[in-house]
Order: C-alpha cells, then sequence, then structure tokens
C-alpha cells in the first residue's frame, strides 16, 4: 500500500513545518495518482495515533491539466485515451509516468507539461 | 484559503535512507562511458560478497541496468511502500519498471517530481552499499541528488579520451568543494592501473546474462573497485 508512504510523508512535514500549527490542513490530491481515498485516510488516522497527534486535514481532488509544449493545446486526461488498468498504476506509482502513455490529442507529440493534477500537495485553511 | 502548495515527499526521503550506510554515486558527465555496467558490476560483486546491496538506476530516460542484469519482468511489491524486487541478492529499482518500453520525453520539473516520488515511496530497508547509475551531466537529477541526500560518495567515471577527462576534471569541482568523496575510475583502459577496467570488447556479449558478465575481463577489474569501495574507497 503505497498510500502507506504517501500519509507518512504527509504527517512528517504537518509536524515539521510551523505553518500548519492551528490550521486546518488541505491534502490536495492529483488525479494522476489515483490514490484510494479510504486505505490514504485510514494511514493518516493509524499513523497519527501512533504519534499521538491528530491532524484536522481535508482532501480535495484535483483534475489533472496538461499543456502540449509543441502545439499548445490545454487537455486532460478526459480527452486522451483511456488507459489499461497497468499503464493506470504505473501512473498511480510516479504520476510523471503519464509521459510514457499519453500523447497531445492534437499534435501527438509527448512533449507535454503537467500543469496541474499530479500527486500530493499540501496547503491550509 | 491560501496559496500555499508544500511538497510533503521531501520531509520523508531522508527517513528512508536512514538505515543505508553507504550511498555511492557512479557519475561520469559523459555519455557512453560505461556507468551502467560499472554500477550493475559493483553491485553484483558486492552482493557477492555478502553485503546487503541496493542498485537504483537514475537514468531515468534511458535506462539500462535491467538490460545489463537481464532483469526484464521485474515489478516492486507494495506494502507501506514500494519494496524494490530482488534480483541476483541486489534489491533493485528502476524507472523502466514503470515506464516499460515507452519513451519519457522529460524536461526538467518532471525530473525532479519523479526523482522525488520514487525515492518519498521506495523503502529500501536496511543496506550496506546503495549504488546509483546516474545519467551523464550535472543536470537535474545530480542536483536533486545532492539536495535529498545527506552524506553519499562519488565513482567519477571517465575513459582514455581526453574529453571525458575534461569534462570530469571540470564536473568533480562541484564534488570537491562539497567536500565529497571522489573514487576516480577509468573505464576502457588500454592496460591494467591502479582504478582502472580495461577495455573488454567480450562485454557487450555477456549483456543480459549475469553467469557471463562475471567470466569477463571487465568484472574481474570491477572487482578491484568493489574492495576499494568496501574499505572506504577514496
Amino acid at each position: 500500500m503505497h498510500e502507506w508512504a504517501l500519509a507518512e510523508s504527509v504527517i512528517k512535514t504537518v509536524n515539521e513545518k510551523k505553518e500548519f500549527v492551528g490550521k486546518k490542513v488541505i491534502v490536495y490530491m492529483g488525479e494522476l495518482q489515483a490514490i484510494d481515498m479510504e486505505v490514504f485516510k485510514f494511514a493518516m488516522e493509524e499513523i497519527s495515533k501512533q504519534n499521538k497527534k491528530k491532524i484536522d486535514f481535508k482532501i480535495v481532488i484535483e483534475e489533472s491539466k496538461f499543456k502540449c509544449n509543441s502545439c499548445g493545446k490545454d487537455f486532460s486526461m478526459s480527452e486522451v485515451k483511456k488507459k489499461s488498468e497497468e499503464e493506470k498504476e504505473n501512473i498511480h506509482f510516479i504520476p510523471e509516468m503519464v509521459k510514457a502513455f499519453v500523447k497531445c490529442p492534437k499534435c501527438k507529440s509527448i512533449d507535454f507539461e503537467i500543469i496541474k493534477g499530479r500527486g500530493v500537495s499540501l496547503g491550509y485553511e | 484559503m491560501n496559496n500555499l502548495r508544500i511538497d510533503p515527499r521531501e520531509a520523508i526521503i531522508k527517513d528512508r535512507m536512514i538505515a543505508v550506510k553507504n550511498i555511492w554515486l557512479v557519475s561520469g558527465f559523459k555519455g557512453g562511458i560505461g556507468k551502467s555496467l560499472i554500477s550493475v558490476a559493483v553491485a553484483l560483486g558486492l552482493a557477492d560478497k555478502g553485503r546487503k546491496v541496493g542498485l537504483l538506476d537514475l537514468d531515468i530516460t534511458s535506462s539500462t541496468d535491467h538490460i545489463i542484469l537481464g532483469a526484464d519482468n521485474l515489478y516492486p511489491r507494495e506494502d507501506m511502500g514500494l519494496l524494490p524486487p530482488e534480483f541476483e541478492k541486489i534489491k533493485f529499482m528502476s524507472f523502466q519498471f514503470f515506464s516499460k518500453s515507452y519513451p519519457l520525453g522529460f524536461r526538467g520539473n518532471s525530473i525532479s517530481n519523479a526523482i522525488k516520488e520514487l525515492l518519498c515511496v521506495t523503502v529500501w530497508g536496511e543496506l550496506d552499499f546503495l549504488i546509483i547509475d546516474m545519467p551523464p551531466g550535472f543536470s537535474d537529477t545530480t542536483m536533486d541528488v545532492i539536495k535529498l541526500f545527506d552524506k553519499f560518495s562519488v565513482i567519477a567515471v571517465s575513459t582514455p579520451s581526453p574529453l571525458s577527462k575534461k569534462i570530469l576534471e571540470n564536473s568533480v569541482k562541484v564534488y570537491k568543494d562539497m567536500k565529497i568523496g571522489i573514487l576516480f575510475v577509468e573505464n576502457m583502459a588500454q592496460k591494467a592501473k591502479i582504478n582502472s577496467i580495461r577495455f573488454d570488447p567480450k562485454i557487450d556479449k555477456a549483456l543480459g546474462d549475469v553467469k557471463k558478465i562475471k567470466r569477463t575481463q571487465f568484472y574481474k577489474d570491477a572487482l578491484k573497485i568493489v574492495s576499494k569501495i568496501e574499505g572506504g574507497g577514496v
């Protein structure tokens, strides 16, 4: 369950950074990483229990957005050919692997940027 | 709500390396000088000596360690992170497990993100040595490793070519300034010298077969490098 590894990194960061003191943590989850939310939430709770420090957090899912460096087209996962389960799993572990399996729907270039929705990042409110 | 975004991965990467006693980057700055072959040979040699060894192929867009080893169908197992598969008593991790045979069109930011992701989720456990096969050049991967790892040493590879030596000389200044230990190794040497691996025309025919690799002169010469780094190396 690599969701545990990500939950560990979230908790360690929140506990170490003063920006999060007294704040509600927002865990942004990129669509590309396709995290299993139940496993992630369970891991967050279990690791917090071990640390004896509860973290108030909410999860916000971010849709993926790409920009082609070749023709300039903006596109999302919904505009590209559906991926196989194996391809989805490889992207789940390393979101940048989307570049191995996706091409720009307009010019077919593999040179595109992931603008948003890649993986886990943190904010607060 | 504000626009602050914090990347949580960097906080955990040093923890992941906590039980790794020695990290060696196999670096060389020019392409085609044998970094991958030396990385694999050193990892095999250390494993044969009973050391706990990890091999990480960080040459993201041109991974070849799996080809050298003949390790085509490996995949990490999930257990509180990603556990590198074991091959020839080596814990082996490569981006090729995920990219398969597709080309990766990576620019700088994607390289950094992919490296951070892999280092964040890979659970190496206890290792005596982690050998990291670096891409050519002093670019994103090198700078990320310098930023993310507390302590490492470098096997700096060159060939008899003056171009290779000159570019290496320029690039290692950065490591020297940082007081990082450097072991200079000349590959494709014309005759046996200290810290050199002789040119071996038979090595190409041994690729993909570890038993054959271990019978080559290349491997026997690489074992001298293994002994050196076992003793601290620099």
